[in-house]
């Protein structure tokens, strides 16, 4: 069976916070935020996987590309994680993982 | 480069903070601060009930705050105002393109909204009018403090959302705001006489 191969990005961004927030906190609000706005369907496409790389503050995700401006909205309208104030800005979108390993001074 | 033209709070260090998030400058709704700096400008909601209200004001980035159609023709014919907030009357919007009032969309709004849903098709609906009509757009964060203000790729996301291409989006954040910051600067300066005639 041929399956069609879904072009991928990685959008690099930032957290800001009031205290500290569990990587795994971080990725439930981001799939709740994501799925309220665009539904089960948006989000099941749309194929989000956070990523713990390059380093704290600043993550990864792993998302279908067609979904990428819908994710960057969806980061702008998180407020609030475990009741505490946070900003989740975006950064740079890439193609592939090497740059953003890079940024850790990885290879 | 880009501007946010809503920002309901100052502090000292809101143009470093602004800088590095992407923004060039800001306006400054609402806030009593005087700015000497030049990318920083006075903003000022005005939200008529009446006709009568409707008063022309001297300098800053004037948003009018009304959905009431004949406040909005009334203002956009005789009154001096950059932008409108709100739905936007169909009869107004060919004054508006050549007068270039802007229709202005705050980020705000979708994180606060009960019905984020409902509130996207209203706004997506007054965006299409607004690019049928060649009105200027404005996206601007609305922050009432640090943690509103949104950085300039999610809100060029919200122009996308709203139905707008990239180009348009990234337009909303710089190209009217870029002339209205040159306007300010030479009306404190005393050099601005009317948007043709400035003192060389």
């Amino acid at each position: 069976m041929v399956v069609k191969y879904i072009k991928k990005r990685y959008l690099l961004f930032e957290i800001h916070s009031e205290k500290n927030i569990s990587f795994e906190d971080i990725e439930k609000a981001i799939k709740d935020k994501f799925k309220e706005l665009f539904g089960e369907v948006g989000l099941s496409e749309a194929n989000i996987k956070l990523l713990n790389i390059p380093y704290a503050p600043l993550f990864t995700i792993s998302i279908n590309y067609k979904y990428i401006e819908k994710l960057k909205f969806s980061l702008g309208m998180i407020i609030n994680i475990d009741n505490s104030k946070v900003i989740l800005r975006s950064l740079k979108v890439y193609g592939t993982l090497k740059k953003i390993n890079k940024l850790k001074g990885g290879n | 480069m880009f501007y946010d033209f809503w920002i309901e709070f100052y502090e000292d260090k809101l143009l470093d903070q602004i800088n590095k998030i992407g923004f060039k400058g800001a306006s400054l709704v609402n806030t009593p601060q005087e700015n000497t700096k030049k990318e920083l400008i006075k903003g000022k909601v005005i939200s008529p009930q009446r006709l009568n209200d409707l008063k022309d004001e001297k300098e800053g980035f004037i948003i009018l705050n009304s959905s009431d159609k004949k406040i909005q023709q009334k203002a956009v014919k005789s009154c001096r105002i950059d932008a409108i907030y709100g739905t936007v009357d169909f009869s107004v919007l060919n004054e508006m393109r050549n007068k270039k009032i802007a229709l202005i969309v705050k980020f705000r709004d979708f994180i606060y909204a009960d019905d984020p849903a409902k509130l996207l098709a209203i706004t997506k609906k007054n965006v299409f009018l607004a690019r049928k009509h060649k009105v200027p757009l404005i996206i601007a964060s609305g922050a009432k403090n640090y943690w509103e203000i949104k950085s300039p790729s999610e809100l060029i996301a919200l122009g996308i959302i709203l139905g707008l291409n990239k180009k348009e989006a990234k337009e909303t954040l710089y190209k009217l705001q870029e002339k209205i910051i040159e306007r300010e600067w030479l009306k404190k300066q005393g050099k601005y006489i009317t948007p043709s005639i400035k003192i060389v």
